[in-house]
């Protein structure tokens, strides 16, 4: 596939048609000319050495002493501090969460804007554009604004994020008190941010579809949900894995500043997230050995989700 | 059309750069310069002995009062001293001392902060302060904390050192709706001293308002365990023991607490968290809010216009008498420079001196810790005669019992744990006081390890 | 006539999904407006509106130092990651190496490592190199996400027509040259789609910002709306009213630059 397009060039340093004999133009190669792949490829491994590979093997080093980031000398602890991290409540809620959270937001960045796109380009008419600016706009807001803004929506004085439940025949709720309302208040919020990205992610595949294949599907007078089972829903497989890789990334770092201004994590723990427990370890308890090992903990579970997700895609495609 | 397109594109990609070599630029004055303090050397250089010290505060350059009292107090001291000049910071309260902590790390930790009473085991355990005694000469100090109320000095004292001065100080109040007591056929100037009676209150005004009666923001996470202590105390309890053990499921506290989860219970007090109640309160639905002072300065503006406020001091339990703690924050010193301690000296002397109390209580709304200041009409007593909302909590100053910092390294999250596991479920959720404080408690010893 | 009806179900679904997005922006800007004494009335027209919080809000938050700051960190890294990851994907497709596949793996693999679990050694790095509240210090952990980047140039550079390539070698143009001159400018399309999905999610970034900066002098806009909640109680006038004023140069940047950034999208062949 791609490798062997670019064997011809990939002999240089004096590049050739490799068919052809040497022409007078290939001896003039200027002296200046860089020789090999090093200078290109340098700078990106050491920018991802320095702030990627390197932090991660000092926090797995760090996770083996106890220390406060800053004034005491690390201390050897073994595997104390993962031993502590298993063991506290805290943990484990926090795990479930950010399963939950990944659980309840799919559907909310996957199916609906799907749909939406779909229903977008097939009847957008005049107002495609007015659908895909509004649907994109909470992409630019900043999580804590969107965060904040969505905060006085769940303020109980106005009672404005009742009024569709009352419609439902349920009580006033106090949002960001209970644990089940509370988890609710910031999935609603996390998925405000993320359906617009999905949105515009799915009508990009959408225009990658052949106006062609669809005319001549047409002519087979094959029906409107025909033609989405058939050929819209399986041309748009892959622009789905994108989708489900890009909720998996930002899912995480999005939700946090949502947490961080709508609950801080509470009640008792109830939506705090993975990210969110390791912020308060390091950095409100600067309890640098657990937070390391829960930062190992969580690379080491986010990897191994992502690298699954990748050959699950990567079979797909190859079939 | 293509061409356009080129040409836009272009300058797109110039304006990009453009804002990538300014931020390179930026990045180079930062690295080269070190501190702020080069940004604006012209200051600076004015006079060899120019003192400049930095000062890192949770007020400092917020919205509103805070903000603008703590920029009164650096503007008239800086009139007063022509020869110090304050760099001041802004860090929120929940952050500043792990700020302090990564700066003292770096070698170069603010020469004055304002650190919250929670957090002061960890200053005693973390932080390079330097004992107020080691900054100011003997007598000036004696002389200064002679005027303070002792408990307030008390406040800061570690193994017989003052170890910070106190400065942003609240105490518990009651909040009270005025327009709601009146439409419920109660006397506003004549509130509920004991919480039978603003229970009794409370359910009058849901019976004849439909608003809701009292709230007490003890459950909150970050703030409120100075009101679970002061009710604890209180009701003759108190959390830590001498020993530094916990007590936490002590019968004393075990009633104390049991008291907001039947405030819930009977109807009195709506299920809401901190932030929703203020809100309740603000809007005018609320009657009683039993809250910190702190509040006083941020509500006497909104609720302008809404309804009249009025306060009150904390509610006693039958049979004992109230026994506050406080809230708030000292002042720290972590200079190690001999000019800069004396000049972190003076500022400190100004912020908890004569002038420094009476902006933190006019306009900020901070209690006055020098109890001359409240009659004379030099400071205070133009200001109180004519609001005289902070008075009944400034009466409670004399029961006033020192905030108890839980022991070792975990306090913090000791804590934070207490309040989100036992407090708030007790209070908001119904859980039986009895059974969920001795679980809390268990689990607390283990984190402290005790 | 059943296409009658589904395009009509279809508005109806769209244009309820569209309030419901917009509502809280909307109403943010409605209660900016706000007089304090009628905030909490549900109705938007309960009194005159006034510009108190927008004046309050300028006085307590530096509005356009904090937008610079989040244009400046997010301008940086994304033109920081577009060069590298060019750079990278030009020595990936144009040679030929043992280490090769290695290299490949080292720049993607970074997908499997979520930038969030790094705050503790991130800080320790930062704050060692004395890049606290520093736009370097903001900029440089931000850098290492190459693998999207890298993996979307890589398949574009594969993809370009070897003739091209050759025929500028044999013209004795050099790879520096080549990369430069022929292939950045055909490869517009991809390096704007890159450029702008970095830019968002920098933009978008709050965790790293919350423990690099103190202050307002580098702090971004979500830092910096922290302002308003103070230990008088949450300001909710003024904070309204500065989430309208951060939230603004953006929105306008979009409706400008809407067709350009969904055409990134589009044309990415992110598929």
């Amino acid at each position: 596939m791609t490798h062997t397009r670019t064997s011809p060039a990939t002999s240089a340093p004096t590049p050739t048609t490799p068919p052809a004999a040497p022409t007078p133009a290939a001896s003039s190669v200027p002296a200046r000319a860089v020789r090999g792949p090093a200078p290109y490829l340098v700078p990106a491994l050491l920018a991802v050495g320095l702030t990627m590979y390197g932090p991660l093997l000092a926090v797995t080093a760090l996770s083996l002493f106890d220390f406060n980031l800053t004034t005491q000398t690390p201390r050897w602890v073994g595997a104390d501090n993962y031993r502590e991290v298993f063991a506290s409540p805290e943990t484990g809620t926090a795990l479930r969460n950010t399963v939950a959270y990944m659980a309840t937001i799919l559907p909310l960045s996957v199916l609906a804007p799907g749909l939406a796109a779909i229903a977008v380009w097939r009847f957008g008419g005049r107002l495609t554009g007015f659908y895909r600016t509004v649907f994109f706009l909470p992409v630019l807001i900043p999580p804590a604004v969107g965060a904040v803004m969505w905060q006085w929506i769940f303020n109980p004085v106005l009672g404005i994020a009742d009024a569709p439940l009352e419609l439902l025949g349920l009580g006033p709720v106090s949002w960001l008190t209970q644990p089940v309302s509370a988890f609710v208040a910031v999935t609603i919020v996390a998925g405000w941010k993320v359906f617009g990205l999905s949105f515009i992610l799915f009508t990009a595949g959408l225009t990658a579809i052949d106006a062609n294949v669809m005319a001549a599907a047409r002519l087979d007078r094959a029906g409107e949900w025909q033609l989405l089972r058939h050929i819209v829903v399986p041309l748009l497989r892959p622009v789905t894995t994108v989708v489900v890789f890009a909720t998996v990334v930002f899912v995480g770092p999005w939700t946090f500043g949502v947490i961080d201004v709508l609950t801080q994590g509470g009640p008792a723990g109830a939506t705090s997230n993975v990210y969110y427990l390791l912020y308060q370890l390091g950095f409100g308890y600067v309890d640098g050995g657990p937070a390391s090992a829960l930062s190992v903990l969580i690379t080491v579970g986010f990897g191994a989700v992502v690298a699954a997700q990748m050959r699950l895609s990567g079979r797909r495609a190859g079939r | 059309m293509r061409h356009r397109h080129t040409a836009s594109f272009r300058a797109g990609v110039a304006a990009v750069l453009a804002t990538a070599l300014a931020a390179v630029a930026a990045c180079g004055d930062t690295g080269t310069a070190g501190s702020q303090a080069a940004d604006e050397p012209a200051d600076e250089d004015t006079g060899d002995d120019v003192v400049t010290i930095t000062f890192e505060s949770y007020n400092y350059g917020t919205d509103g009062v805070g903000g603008e009292g703590t920029q009164r107090l650096i503007d008239e001291f800086e009139a007063a001293h022509p020869n110090i000049r304050i760099e001041p910071t802004g860090t929120p309260a929940g952050e500043i001392h792990t700020s302090v902590h990564a700066q003292a790390a770096a070698g170069n930790p603010p020469d004055v902060a304002q650190i919250g009473w929670s957090k002061f085991g960890f200053v005693l355990e973390n932080l390079p302060y330097v004992p107020l005694g080691e900054v100011a000469p003997v007598d000036e100090l004696q002389a200064h904390l002679d005027g303070m109320y002792p408990a307030a000095v008390e406040l800061g004292m570690h193994e017989d050192a003052l170890a910070g001065l106190a400065y942003s100080v609240s105490t518990p109040t009651m909040f009270i709706n005025a327009d709601l007591f009146a439409e419920a056929g109660l006397d506003p100037q004549d509130p509920p001293s004991t919480w039978a009676e603003a229970e009794d209150a409370a359910l009058a005004i849901a019976d004849e308002t439909g608003a809701q009666g009292i709230y007490v923001d003890a459950a909150g996470e970050a703030k409120s365990d100075f009101l679970t202590q002061s009710l604890i105390n209180s009701n003759g309890g108190r959390l830590v023991g001498d020993d530094g053990s916990l007590h936490l499921d002590d019968p004393a506290a075990v009633e104390a607490l049991s008291m907001l989860g039947d405030l819930t219970g009977s109807g009195a007090q709506p299920a809401v968290g901190e932030a929703e109640a203020i809100a309740i309160f603000e809007s005018g639905q609320l009657g009683m809010l039993v809250s910190s002072t702190a509040l006083l300065g941020g509500f006497a503006s909104s609720t302008e216009g809404v309804f009249e406020l009025e306060t009150a001091g904390l509610p006693a339990f039958d049979g004992h008498d109230v026994a506050p703690t406080v809230s708030g924050a000292g002042l720290f010193v972590f200079a190690d420079d001999p000019d800069k301690q004396a000049a972190a000296w003076d500022f400190v002397r100004f912020l908890t001196g004569d002038d420094g109390f009476t902006i933190l209580a006019s306009v900020i709304g901070y209690l006055p810790l020098r109890p001359s200041l409240i009659d004379d009409p030099a400071y205070l007593g133009d200001f109180f005669a004519e609001d005289d909302r902070l008075l009944p909590t400034i009466e409670q100053l004399d029961s006033l019992v020192p905030y108890q910092v839980l022991p070792g390294e975990n306090s913090q999250q000791a804590v934070e744990f207490i309040q989100d596991n036992a407090v708030a479920p007790i209070m908001i959720s119904g859980a039986d006081a009895e059974s969920t404080l001795a679980d809390v408690a268990q689990r607390a010893r283990e984190l402290l390890g005790q | 006539m059943r296409r009658v009806a589904a395009r009509a179900v279809a508005h109806a679904c769209l244009l309820l999904i569209a309030g419901a997005i917009a509502f809280p922006v909307l109403w943010t800007v409605v209660t900016s407006f706000k007089p304090t004494s009628v905030l909490y009335d549900a109705n938007p027209f309960a009194a005159a509106p006034t510009l108190d919080h927008y004046q309050s809000a300028l006085a307590s938050l530096p509005v356009g130092r904090v937008v610079l700051n989040t244009a400046l960190v997010s301008a940086a890294v994304a033109v920081g990651q577009l060069a590298l990851a060019t750079l990278a994907a030009f020595a990936l497709t144009q040679y030929r190496f043992r280490a090769r596949p290695a290299a490949f793996a080292a720049l993607v693999g970074t997908a499997l490592v979520p930038q969030p679990a790094l705050i503790v050694p991130h800080y320790l790095m930062v704050s060692r190199l004395g890049l606290l509240d520093s736009y370097a210090g903001l900029v440089l952990p931000q850098l290492a996400s190459l693998a999207l980047a890298v993996f979307l140039l890589r398949q574009h550079m594969a993809a370009f027509p070897d003739e091209l390539i050759e025929a500028a070698h044999v013209a004795g143009a050099s790879n520096l040259t080549i990369l430069l001159r022929i292939m950045v400018p055909n490869l517009r399309p991809v390096l704007s789609a890159v450029g702008i999905v970095v830019f968002i999610q920098t933009w978008n970034e709050y965790l790293w910002p919350l423990l690099a900066t103190s202050g307002m002098d580098r702090a971004t806009v979500q830092v910096g709306l922290r302002v308003f909640q103070t230990e008088q109680g949450q300001a909710w006038g003024p904070l309204m009213a500065a989430a309208t004023l951060v939230a603004l140069p953006l929105l306008i940047g979009y409706v400008f630059m809407q067709r350009r950034v969904t055409d990134a999208f589009l044309r990415s062949g992110i598929d």
